[in-house]
């Protein structure tokens, strides 16, 4: 048939293209500089190839302008594509001439012989261009309508895709949209035994990728699929919370061999992170109340955060009642330039101002959406799970706080890696058994660091570990204290190992704890307790007009000197302001502070 | 001055020649071959000119005519006159008439058109034309396109998000299509979309950043993923991400600027995918661009989000969207 002849003529051009594909590509070729002579023979060579192209091309597109879509266009097509698989063009009025030309009217053995003839043209051209996203696109197109696809067949062929280059992007994609469209055609196919056909392909995908990885630890595309393929595999098993547990001691195994065969590659020990999972940092609302003087509610974070849409301030308690119009603005005037956003504003304190009557509401209530809220830091996660607080707020003069006015936006979950709801959790919640896990996990680490001193990856993923177990556990102050001091001292040894990432290194022992400074709690005239352990304060600040403050939680922190509160008394590892005349004793918590250890007591009495 | 010595300094002289002369190579069959990189030629070479501080030695009725030449009945661009309209090049051609100041010489809203009839609606995904291929590429393309037109009105932009996020893996960085593996070029275009629609917090700066500054190999020059080879164009898809998200103090300069260097062509001009290889306009501009990030003395600077001339994003007055 025509089709036919087209397509072997379309073969031996192949190999004349190979010549050309090899010299065109815009990837690796050797710069040369040939004589005048070689220079003057090519030129001469390559001006009939030129004219014989060209007038190909006008050809075939005189063929597309004039929607003439014969046997005629389509062997241009072929020959052109032959040459120069990248011509998208010619790709798309080869399918237009098919569908409009050829096959119009065409049997469905027709059709399925000419597309058959198109797949088996497309595997002569990859075999030059295995990269090529356009040939990949006619490959699908032809698939979606011919007759009868052979899915099966795709999949063995994208095996050996992977065979020839295990890392082309190009073959695992093909290969996801291949299994896609087995899973569909299992689920119709197999109505009563749905779950588990469909099941088994996720398996032996699964497999598949143990299988490459076993080949090779080094391959991170693999890693990358099984990082899909896992979650799937405890959907569809709908398994235990102990089966999951017990496949994924078998990847935390599978990675030991992976990192004890070939410390210096990065794929298992990113996986292995994920694996292990970040918990999610929370933030806290310090303080909150209704300030008469502004005549509106000041709000306090612990960390300086940005407000992507406002909080719903609402009449009584609650948040049912009638919505308060009104604008919410930080404080200070706290607009940074060096944010990831410059028309966002950041801050520890927001103020709500009413743009309406209040004066009837003896109680108004905040809503704080976590989604609503960018923190400074992209490890502090925004938090899906978190339980939305509610902060109610007297609306009156007297200020007799209540105890509501501090809320905490936690979350007690943990998400592997950083898998955005809905993937389903990995791990239990259980802070126990996390805390095993990542004690559990550092010692294998460190084993290996025992014998691979210098391996870079092995220490970035102990500092990251460390840091894990540092937000994991209620840890007492000692405890976060010689986590911190072990993370700077890796952190010291990378810097030493990996120049090039100095500063990345240098970032990495401040960027988990959120606070240099306290200073802002100054806006917060009626705050009573605050909870500032395991920051970065260096200086006791900021709360020398606070009359209501009873009690500061400093501890681990890097205070070393007591310029700022003249008047205390250390008493252990606690100060305890004197000056405050009828108030009650402002204690001051600094267990883990330089200043302790420093033990500068003894000046002081 | 032998091969060596000037590799220490960008030839930038030598680079305004060779981006002119590529039009008049009309005798290497190559030129034939490549046609359908025309109008994306003419935005790497015109941007590279204009970071040169030459923008003029391309002439500038030539380029807008030739630019509006390539625009279709349905207001998409093809890469050259009679190619068939596609998303990537209505990008290229917005960012050449932008640098050129002269964006009225098209229909506005029927390439606003053109690009909001390629998203899908349930998924918010951007296809790259009638055909159907989709991939994080084209939601690039597709905001950063609407973005300069100031019309993000005109897609579904949190759809897109959705989109983008469904491309995120393990590892922080971003795919072509959702479960596809992590690549330098896909995550500069998602990490570029994002920062365009203010939802830069969806990326794990840390995590990601980290992923993208063990890019830099021994020899300074940045490969696009694991167990890849450095390449000068990597030196831009990393370098622009790593800016956009405010880590790029993470990589050695240094080492890389002398990379780039080292892969000019010292008679020719031009620069090349890594020394000693062949060079070409599109490894030209990269490499120019990643040395404008890193401060190279002499070039202007480049916004790392739409990989344009700073002054040409604030002369339209689009906001910086990038950590400074």
């Amino acid at each position: 048939s025509d089709l036919k002849r087209s397509h072997n003529s379309a073969l031996s051009l192949s190999t004349v293209r190979h010549e050309f594909d090899k010299k065109f590509a815009m990837h690796g070729r050797k710069r040369v500089k040939p004589s005048t002579e070689a220079e003057r023979q090519r030129k001469e060579k390559e001006a009939v190839k030129i004219k014989e192209y060209s007038d190909l091309v006008a050809a075939c597109l005189n063929k597309k302008n004039s929607k003439t879509f014969d046997t005629e266009a389509f062997n241009y097509a072929t020959k052109i594509l032959s040459q120069n698989p990248d011509f998208y063009t010619i790709w798309n009025f080869r399918r237009n001439t098919l569908l409009y030309g050829l096959l119009k009217d065409a049997e469905t053995d027709q059709k399925q012989e000419a597309f058959s003839n198109e797949l088996v043209f497309l595997q002569a051209l990859f075999q030059l261009n295995p990269k090529s996203y356009w040939i990949f696109n006619h490959r699908r197109w032809c698939l979606e309508n011919m007759p009868y696809p052979d899915w099966q067949r795709e999949l063995e062929l994208v095996g050996k895709i992977l065979e020839l280059d295990s890392r082309n992007f190009h073959g695992w994609d093909y290969r996801r949209y291949v299994t896609s469209k087995l899973s569909m055609k299992i689920a119709d196919a197999d109505d009563e035994n749905n779950n588990n056909s469909a099941e088994s392909l996720t398996e032996s995908e699964f497999n598949f990728t143990t299988t490459k990885i076993n080949q090779n630890f080094s391959n991170y595309s693999a890693w990358h699929q099984r990082s899909k393929l896992l979650p799937s595999l405890f959907q569809e098993k709908n398994m235990t919370e102990d089966e999951k547990k017990a496949l994924i001691d078998k990847e935390f195994d599978l990675v030991k061999s992976a990192i004890y065969t070939d410390p210096d590659d990065q794929s298992a020990w990113l996986y292995h992170l994920w694996l292990v999972g970040r918990e999610i940092r929370h933030i806290s609302v310090l303080g909150a109340y209704f300030d008469p003087k502004e005549r509106g509610i000041v709000l306090s974070f612990d960390d300086e955060i940005g407000m992507i849409s406002p909080f719903l301030v609402s009449h009584g308690s609650g948040n049912n009642n009638g919505k308060v119009q009104g604008d919410w603005r930080p404080s200070g005037g706290i607009f940074k330039h060096d944010q990831l956003n410059s028309d966002r504003l950041y801050g520890f304190v927001w103020i709500f101002t009413p743009t309406e009557d209040i004066s009837n509401s003896s109680t108004l209530t905040v809503t704080i959406d976590p989604s609503s809220i960018v923190p400074s830091h992209s490890e502090s996660h925004l938090m899906q799970t978190v339980k939305k607080p509610v902060i109610n707020i007297l609306n009156t003069d007297n200020i007799a706080a209540s105890s509501e006015n501090y809320a905490s936006i936690h979350s007690n979950n943990v998400v592997a890696g950083s898998l955005i709801v809905p993937a389903p959790e990995i791990l239990s919640t259980i802070t126990q058994e996390r805390t095993e896990l990542l004690k559990r996990e550092i010692s294998v680490i460190k084993e290996l660091l025992d014998l691979e001193p210098d391996s870079k990856w092995c220490l970035q993923t102990l500092v990251n570990l460390l840091n894990e177990l540092k937000y994991a556990s209620l840890l007492e102050s000692n405890e976060a204290n010689l986590l911190n001091n072990e993370i700077v001292s890796c952190c010291d040894r990378l810097i030493k190992i990996d120049s090039f990432r100095i500063t990345r290194f240098e970032d990495l022992h401040l960027s988990h704890n959120k606070l240099k400074s306290m200073s802002f709690l100054a806006n917060l005239i009626n705050l009573r307790e605050v909870n500032l352990e395991s920051n970065l304060i260096s200086r006791i600040d900021g709360i020398r007009e606070l009359r209501f403050l009873k009690e500061v939680n400093l501890k681990n922190n890097l205070i070393s000197t007591f310029e700022t509160v003249h008047d205390g008394l250390l008493v252990d590892d606690k100060m305890v302001s004197s000056s405050r005349g009828d108030q009650e004793k402002l204690k001051i918590h600094l267990a883990g502070n330089p200043i302790i250890a420093a033990n500068i007591s003894s000046e002081f009495h | 001055m032998s091969s060596t010595e000037k590799s220490q300094e960008l030839l930038s002289e030598l680079h305004v020649a060779y981006i002119k002369s590529l039009d008049t190579r009309r005798d290497d069959l190559e030129y034939w071959l490549t046609e359908h990189l025309r109008l994306s030629g003419v935005y790497w070479g015109l941007t590279a000119l204009d970071l040169l501080n030459n923008v003029d030695a391309l002439d500038r009725e030539e380029v807008v005519k030739y630019v509006v030449s390539c625009q279709h009945e349905n207001g998409g661009f093809g890469a050259h006159l009679r190619h068939d309209p596609h998303i990537l090049y209505t990008l290229y051609a917005v960012q050449i008439l932008v640098i050129e100041d002269a964006i009225d010489a098209v229909d506005i809203e029927k390439i606003v058109e053109y690009v909001s009839s390629l998203q899908d609606p349930t998924t918010g995904s951007f296809a790259g034309d009638e055909w159907g291929e989709i991939d994080t590429r084209f939601s690039y393309s597709a905001l950063s396109c609407l973005s300069l037109l100031k019309r993000l009105d005109a897609v579904d932009v949190n759809k897109a998000i959705d989109f983008i996020m469904k491309c995120k893996n393990f590892d922080g960085g971003f795919g072509s299509t959702p479960g596809a593996e992590s690549h330098a070029g896909q995550i500069f275009c998602c990490v570029g979309a994002l920062a365009i629609v203010n939802s830069l917090h969806l990326v794990d700066a840390d995590l990601l950043g980290w992923w993208l500054c063990e890019r830099q190999l021994k020899n300074g020059g940045l490969n696009g993923r694991p167990e890849k080879l450095e390449d000068v164009c990597y030196s831009w898809w990393v370098l622009s991400a790593l800016s956009i998200l405010g880590r790029l103090h993470w990589i050695n300069k240094d080492k890389l600027i002398e990379f780039v260097l080292a892969a000019q062509d010292p008679e020719s001009g031009g620069i090349a995918d890594r020394p000693g290889d062949v060079v070409d306009v599109f490894h030209t501009l990269f490499g120019i661009a990643g040395l404008s990030l890193l401060g190279y003395p002499g070039l202007k600077p480049v916004d790392p989000v739409y990989c344009l001339p700073k002054h040409v994003v604030q002369r339209i007055g689009l906001a910086e969207r990038y950590h400074v």
